[in-house]
């Protein structure tokens, strides 16, 4: 054991006060995360509840591509307002954050490849949604491993039980399905992430 | 009131820096170097010598590599560095769990 130097003065309650402070900044980091996962799950649901509408509606064609490539753009500038922000600023800093960053880039970039030879008639929409759904279910267990968070493996297999199912189902029944998977491995782990980095701030 | 015997605790850790280094990196895994210094509010220079001290005490490891041209730090714990944090941890609540009760006991002994 070493000397101690500039502890000394430091008394064991301050120690214990500075570790929860630490601790509370460096979970802060992770912040940003919950609010990239709210507000690209109210795009996609936007999206999926505009979709269901049309599907509702007997509207099929190329107008069905619009709330998706709508729900992408808002997503993208919501995405870009974060990370100008503050916090999106500080969590450049952290491999674990980058890493996430990047699997949702990636889930995008995928999700709007596919979206091509939907919009084309080549896939119909259960496979694309089921194949979105697989997607889901990889970015948010690699996500899970970055950010230290076991709970978010349990999204992650939500997410695959929902591509496993969504085929058997029929157009509308899939598309409530992805709705409702939306709301459950979406945008309720985000508000989890959100409502952990508000508690974490009033305790600071 | 008796006084603190803080021999019990990890001189390396028992430091504002490097105690608030080591426990953000027990959260966050791995951290760069601008990163441990926006958490720690610490200056370059200061937070250098810290890092140094857990480096070369061997609770620290360094990866350095490159993003683009510029070098870039990579701070984790070692799994050294996870013992004796966690050791620090239970040395501080023994003394503060008890204090209270091992004053009320001593406070106690004296009275007639």
């Amino acid at each position: 054991m070493g000397t101690i130097e500039d502890g000394d003065g430091l008394e064991p309650e301050e120690s214990l006060e500075l570790i929860r402070e630490s601790i509370r900044g460096a979970r802060r980091v992770h912040a940003a995360d919950g609010r990239y996962l709210v507000a690209w799950g109210l795009a996609v649901l936007a999206a999926s509840v505009a979709s269901l509408s049309l599907a509702a509606s007997g509207i099929r064609g190329p107008v069905y591509a619009v709330p998706w490539a709508l729900a992408y753009a808002a997503g993208f500038i919501a995405s870009y307002r974060i990370s100008r922000s503050g916090e999106g600023a500080s969590r450049a800093s952290s491999p674990a954050s980058r890493a996430v960053a990047a699997l949702w880039t990636g889930f995008v970039v995928a999700a709007a490849a596919l979206a091509v030879p939907r919009i084309f008639g080549a896939m119909d929409d259960a496979s694309y949604v089921a194949a979105l759904c697989a997607l889901l279910g990889l970015v948010n267990w690699g996500s899970a491993s970055a950010l230290r968070a076991p709970w978010f493996r349990a999204v992650a297999v939500l997410w695959w039980l929902g591509a496993l199912s969504i085929p058997f189902l029929g157009r509308a029944a899939a598309l409530i399905a992805a709705t409702v998977l939306v709301l459950l491995g979406q945008v309720l782990p985000g508000a989890v992430l959100l409502v952990r980095d508000l508690r974490g701030r009033a305790h600071a | 009131m008796r006084e603190r015997d803080y021999r019990a605790l990890d001189g390396l850790l028992h430091s504002r820096i490097r105690l608030a280094v080591a426990s953000a990196l027990m959260e966050l895994e791995t951290a760069e170097f601008s990163l441990l210094r926006e958490l720690t509010g610490a200056t370059d220079g200061n937070l250098s010598v810290h890092l140094r001290k857990l480096e070369d005490s061997g609770y620290l490891e360094v990866r350095k590599t490159y993003a683009g041209r510029k070098p870039v730090s990579y701070y984790s714990l070692s799994s050294e560095g996870r013992t004796a944090f966690e050791r620090y941890v239970r040395a501080l609540a023994a003394f503060v769990a008890p204090a209270g009760a091992a004053e009320r006991g001593a406070a106690g002994k004296e009275e007639p």
